[in-house]
C-alpha cells in the first residue's frame, strides 16, 4: 500500500510549494480554486485535505472556502479536511468544525505542528 | 381757486365715468356694487368741492360729503375683506360689528363737524382739532385695511387686484399726509389740498385696470383659502402704532408752536427728524416689538402662538448648518426664540453620571456640575415640567407638592435666569436649557408657553441625540478603520511569516536539492512582492494631503512600474492622449490608489491575460480606465462587497477599492466599475482636471511595458 494522499488547496503559490517540500509521509497534490480542488479530489482520491478559506473570487472573505469545504465533503463525506486560515475569528473556526472539518488550523503555518495535525487526521482514518 | 376747480373737476369726471361704466356693466356681486357706490360718492364729493371752488358756499355740505365718501370706501374695503372669510359666522359677525362701529364713528364725526361749523365750541378738546383728528384716523384706518387686503390676496389673485390696492391705498396715504400736515400746522395747506383732486383722479385708471383684470372679484373663491397670519397682524399693528405716533408728532408740533412762539423752519426740521428717528427706533427695537407682540397675543388671539410658524422656525434654527454656531448653541437659540429670551445655558448629562454645563448663548460663564439624583434633575425627569423661577420664588409649593424640589444655588443666584426647560428623549432626561428672562414677557408665562417649550424641548432633545449618535458613529468608524488597517497588516504578515518560516524549516532538509532552492527563491520573491504591495497600501492610508498639480500620464507610468518591479504579471499597457492631462492631488496617495487598482487587476487576471491602462480627457475631467481580462465580478459582488470597507480581509480587493473611491470622491471625482464574470473588469476613474491642464501638444506617451 502506497503513501496516504493529501490535497493542498491554497491560492498562494509560495505556500503550496513550501507545504509540498515540508510535509512528510504524504503523496501530495495541490489546487488553487474550487474547480481544481474538485478535479484533484476525483483524480487523486486524497484522504486528507488542507483548505485555505480565502480563495478567489472571495479572497476578502470566507465564502468560497466554505463552499469548497461543502463541495468536498458532499463528494467524500469521510474526507479529513483541515481548514487553514489567517482569520483568527472564533466564528470561522466554529463554523468550519460545524461544517464537518476535521480541524481548524490558524496561520501562520508551522510545518511541524501542521504535520502533527495531519498525522492525527490520518490516525483517525485508520 | 382755478387750480382747485380744475383738479377736483377732473377727479369728478373720472370717478363719474368709472361709476357709470360699472353701473351699466355686469354687476354680479356685492363688492362691485359697493365700488360703484364709492366711486359715485367720490364723484359727488369732488363735484361739490369743484362747485365750491368756483362759486363759493356749500362748505358744510362739502365736509359732510367727504365723510360720507370715506364711509363708502370703507364699506367697499370691508366687503372685500369679508369675502376672504365668508365661511366663518364668527368673522361675519365681527365684520358687522366693525362696520357698525365705523359708521357710528363717521356719523358722529359728521355731526361734530356740523356742530363746529355752526360755531359750537362746547367740549372742545385737542384744541379745536377734533375733526382733523377724525380725518387723520380715517386715513390711517383706510391704509390699515388696504394692507390687510393686500396681504390676504392670494398669489394667484394679486396680479388682478394689486392695482386696486395700490390705487385706494395711495388715496388714503395722500389723505394721511394732507391731514397730518394740517394737524401739525393747524391749517390745511392750500397746495396740498389743490393737488388732492389730481391725486384722486390718478387713482381711477388703476382701479380701471384692476376691474379689467379681475372681473370676478372675490378674495376667497371656494378653492382659495385665505387665512389671517399672526405675523401679518403684527405688521398691521405696527402700522397702526406708527399712525398713532404721527398724531403725537402733531401734538408735539402744536405745543412747540404754542410754547416756543414762532415755528421756525429749523425747529420744524429738527423736530421732524427727531420724530422720524424715534419712529425708526420703534420699528427696530426688539423690546418694543416684543411688547406689542405680547399685547396682541394676549388680547387678540385665542392661542398665543402660530404653531406652524413656531415649528418651522425651530426646525430652521436647528438645521442651519452654515452658521458657525454649534448645534448645541442653536438648540438653545431655538428654544429661546419661542419666548423672546435673550440667552440661555445648555446643561447635558455626561457619562460620569453628572449633569454639566455644555454650551451657553449670551449666558454668563458658569461651570455647572449637578448630580444626576439632585432634586432638580429628578423633578425634571419625573414630571417633565418647565420650571418658572418666578413661580417657584412666589409659591414654591406649586412645584413641591408634586415632588421634592430645591433649586441649586447656581440657578437661584442668577437673577436673570427665568425658565428651566427639560430636554426629554422618550423617558430619559438628556439635559435641560436654562433660559434668561425675556424683556417683554417678564412675568407673563402661562400653560401655553409651558406646553410649547416642553414639546420643543423634546424636538431639540431628539436632534441633539441624533447628532451625538452620528458623532459616536463617526468615532467608531475611525476606530474601525484603524482596526481594518491593522487586521490586513497582521493578515499579510502572517502569510509572509508562514511562507518564510516554512522555507527556513524546509531548507534544513532540502538545502542540497536544486529544485528546492528554485522553489525557495520563488517563495521569497512572492513574499517580497507581497511586502511591496503592503508598503504601497500603507503609504495610501492616512497622512496629510499634499495637493499639487500632477501630470496624470507620468503618474500612471510610475504606478505601473511599482506594480511590476517584482516581476508580477501581466504587465499593464499604458496609453495616454497627446496633450498633458493635469489633475490636482496628493502624488503619493494618488499613485498608491492607482497601484491598488492595478494590483487588483493583476490578482484577478491570469499571467497570460492582459491589463490596459488608458488615459483621456472628457470635458473638465480626466478619465483613467484600468481594464483587465481577468475573472470579473458579478453584480451582487460589486453591489454587496466590492466597496465594503469594514471587511477584515486578506488585504487585497475590498480595502483598496473602498479607499480609492473615497479618495476620488474627495477630489470631486467618481469611480465606476463595469465587470462581467469570465470576461474581465474595467475600473473607470473620473477626476476633475486642474486649472493648469495645458492644451499644448506633448510628445505622445505610449508605453508598452509588455505584451503578455
Amino acid at each position: 500500500m502506497g503513501k496516504p494522499k493529501l490535497l493542498i488547496v491554497d491560492d498562494d503559490q509560495g505556500i503550496r510549494s513550501q507545504l509540498q517540500w515540508g510535509i512528510e509521509g504524504f503523496d501530495i497534490a495541490t489546487a488553487d480554486s474550487r474547480e481544481n480542488a474538485i478535479k484533484q479530489l476525483e483524480a487523486h482520491q486524497p484522504q486528507v485535505v488542507t483548505l485555505d478559506l480565502g480563495l478567489p473570487p472571495d479572497v476578502d472573505g470566507t465564502s468560497e472556502g466554505f463552499a469548497i469545504l461543502d463541495a468536498l465533503l458532499t463528494r467524500q463525506p469521510d474526507l479529513k479536511v483541515i481548514v487553514v486560515s489567517a482569520s483568527d475569528k472564533t466564528v470561522n473556526s466554529v463554523k468550519a468544525l460545524e461544517s464537518g472539518a476535521f480541524e481548524f488550523y490558524p496561520k501562520p503555518v508551522d510545518i511541524s505542528s501542521l504535520q502533527q495535525v495531519l498525522d492525527r487526521a490520518l490516525a483517525a482514518i485508520e | 381757486m382755478f387750480i382747485e376747480s380744475i383738479s377736483f373737476g377732473i377727479s369728478t369726471l373720472l370717478f363719474l365715468m368709472l361709476g357709470l361704466i360699472m353701473l351699466t356693466g355686469k354687476r354680479d356681486n356685492l363688492p362691485k356694487n359697493m365700488l360703484v357706490v364709492a366711486s359715485l360718492a367720490s364723484a359727488v364729493w369732488s363735484g361739490t368741492v369743484t362747485y365750491q371752488a368756483a362759486f363759493g358756499g356749500l362748505l358744510s355740505f362739502t365736509l359732510l360729503l367727504e365723510l360720507l365718501r370715506s364711509l363708502a370706501w370703507f364699506a367697499f374695503l370691508l366687503v372685500m375683506l369679508r369675502t376672504a372669510y365668508k365661511n366663518s359666522d364668527q368673522v361675519n359677525k365681527n365684520f358687522k360689528i366693525t362696520f357698525a362701529g365705523l359708521s357710528i364713528f363717521i356719523v358722529g364725526l359728521m355731526l361734530l363737524a356740523l356742530y363746529r361749523i355752526s360755531g359750537g365750541s362746547l367740549f372742545e378738546f385737542i384744541a379745536g382739532n377734533d375733526v382733523l383728528v377724525g380725518h387723520l384716523l380715517i386715513s390711517i384706518g383706510g391704509i390699515v385695511i388696504v394692507e390687510q387686503l393686500y396681504r390676504n390676496t392670494s398669489e394667484e389673485q394679486r396680479w388682478g387686484l394689486k392695482y386696486l390696492w395700490i390705487g385706494i391705498g395711495s388715496m388714503f396715504a395722500y389723505d394721511f399726509y394732507l391731514y397730518s400736515d394740517a394737524f401739525l400746522f393747524q391749517r390745511i395747506d392750500n397746495e396740498l389740498w389743490n393737488a388732492r383732486g389730481f391725486i384722486h383722479a390718478m387713482v381711477v385708471p388703476l382701479i380701471g385696470v384692476a376691474i379689467k383684470r379681475e372681473m370676478q372679484w372675490s378674495l376667497g373663491k371656494e378653492s382659495i383659502d385665505v387665512f389671517l397670519s399672526r405675523r401679518m397682524v403684527f405688521h398691521t399693528t405696527t402700522l397702526l402704532a406708527s399712525g398713532v405716533y404721527l398724531i403725537f408728532i402733531g401734538f408735539g408740533g402744536y405745543y412747540v408752536r404754542e410754547m416756543g412762539g414762532g415755528w421756525g423752519e429749523v425747529a420744524q426740521a429738527t423736530f421732524m427728524f427727531a420724530a422720524f428717528l424715534g419712529l425708526a427706533v420703534l420699528f427696530f427695537s426688539g423690546k418694543i416689538r416684543a411688547r406689542i407682540k405680547v399685547m396682541i397675543d394676549k388680547h387678540f388671539f385665542h392661542y398665543k402662538y402660530d404653531y406652524r410658524d413656531e415649528w418651522l422656525r425651530i426646525i430652521r434654527t436647528l438645521s442651519q448648518q452654515n452658521e458657525d454656531k454649534t448645534l448645541h448653541v442653536r438648540a438653545i437659540r431655538a428654544l429661546a426664540q419661542i419666548i423672546d429670551s435673550p440667552g440661555g445655558l445648555l446643561v447635558m448629562e455626561r457619562e460620569n453620571g453628572f449633569f454639566e454645563s455644555d454650551e451657553r448663548w449670551n449666558y454668563e460663564p458658569i461651570k455647572v456640575r449637578e448630580p444626576a439624583d439632585s432634586t432638580l434633575n429628578r423633578f425634571l425627569a419625573d414630571f417633565r415640567f418647565v420650571i418658572s423661577l418666578d413661580e417657584y420664588n412666589d409659591d414654591p409649593e406649586m412645584y413641591t407638592r408634586l415632588g421634592p424640589l430645591v433649586l441649586p444655588e447656581w440657578l437661584t443666584s442668577n437673577k436673570n435666569a427665568w425658565l428651566v426647560v427639560p430636554l426629554m428623549l422618550q423617558d430619559h432626561l438628556l439635559g435641560y436649557v436654562v433660559l434668561l428672562r425675556s424683556p417683554a414677557h417678564e412675568r407673563y408665562f402661562n400653560w401655553e408657553d409651558s406646553d410649547l417649550l416642553k414639546t420643543a424641548g423634546r424636538q431639540v432633545a431628539s436632534h441633539l441625540a441624533q447628532h451625538d449618535a452620528a458623532q459616536a458613529l463617526l468615532s467608531a468608524k475611525r476606530f474601525e478603520e484603524v482596526n481594518r488597517l491593522s487586521a490586513f497588516i497582521v493578515h499579510d504578515i502572517k502569510n509572509m511569516v508562514g511562507q518564510l518560516s516554512m522555507v527556513v524549516s524546509n531548507a534544513a532538509r532540502h538545502k542540497d536539492n536544486p529544485r528546492f532552492i528554485d522553489d525557495a527563491i520563488s517563495t521569497v520573491e512572492n513574499s517580497v512582492n507581497k511586502m511591496n504591495k503592503l508598503l504601497v497600501r500603507l503609504r495610501g492610508e492616512g497622512g496629510a494631503d499634499k495637493k499639487a498639480p500632477l501630470n496624470l500620464c507620468s503618474l500612471l507610468e510610475e504606478s505601473i512600474r511599482t506594480c511590476t518591479t517584482a516581476g508580477t504579471l501581466p504587465v499593464p499597457v499604458l496609453s495616454c492622449t497627446t496633450e498633458a492631462i493635469m489633475i490636482t492631488a496628493d502624488k503619493d496617495r494618488m499613485s498608491a490608489n492607482i497601484a491598488h487598482l492595478i494590483q487588483n487587476a493583476q490578482d484577478a487576471t491570469d499571467d497570460s491575460g492582459s491589463i490596459n491602462v488608458r488615459l483621456r480627457k472628457e470635458g473638465d475631467y480626466a478619465i483613467v480606465e484600468i481594464a483587465d481580462t481577468g475573472e470579473g465580478m458579478d453584480e451582487k459582488f460589486i453591489h454587496d462587497k466590492l466597496f465594503q470597507p469594514f471587511e477584515s480581509t486578506k488585504g487585497t480587493m475590498g480595502i483598496g477599492v473602498f479607499q480609492v473611491r473615497e479618495y476620488v470622491h474627495k477630489l470631486g471625482g467618481q469611480l465606476d466599475v463595469e465587470s462581467q464574470v469570465g470576461i474581465g473588469s474595467i475600473f473607470r476613474l473620473r477626476i476633475p482636471l486642474s486649472n493648469q491642464s495645458s492644451n499644448t501638444a506633448q510628445v505622445v506617451q505610449l508605453h508598452e511595458h509588455g505584451s503578455r
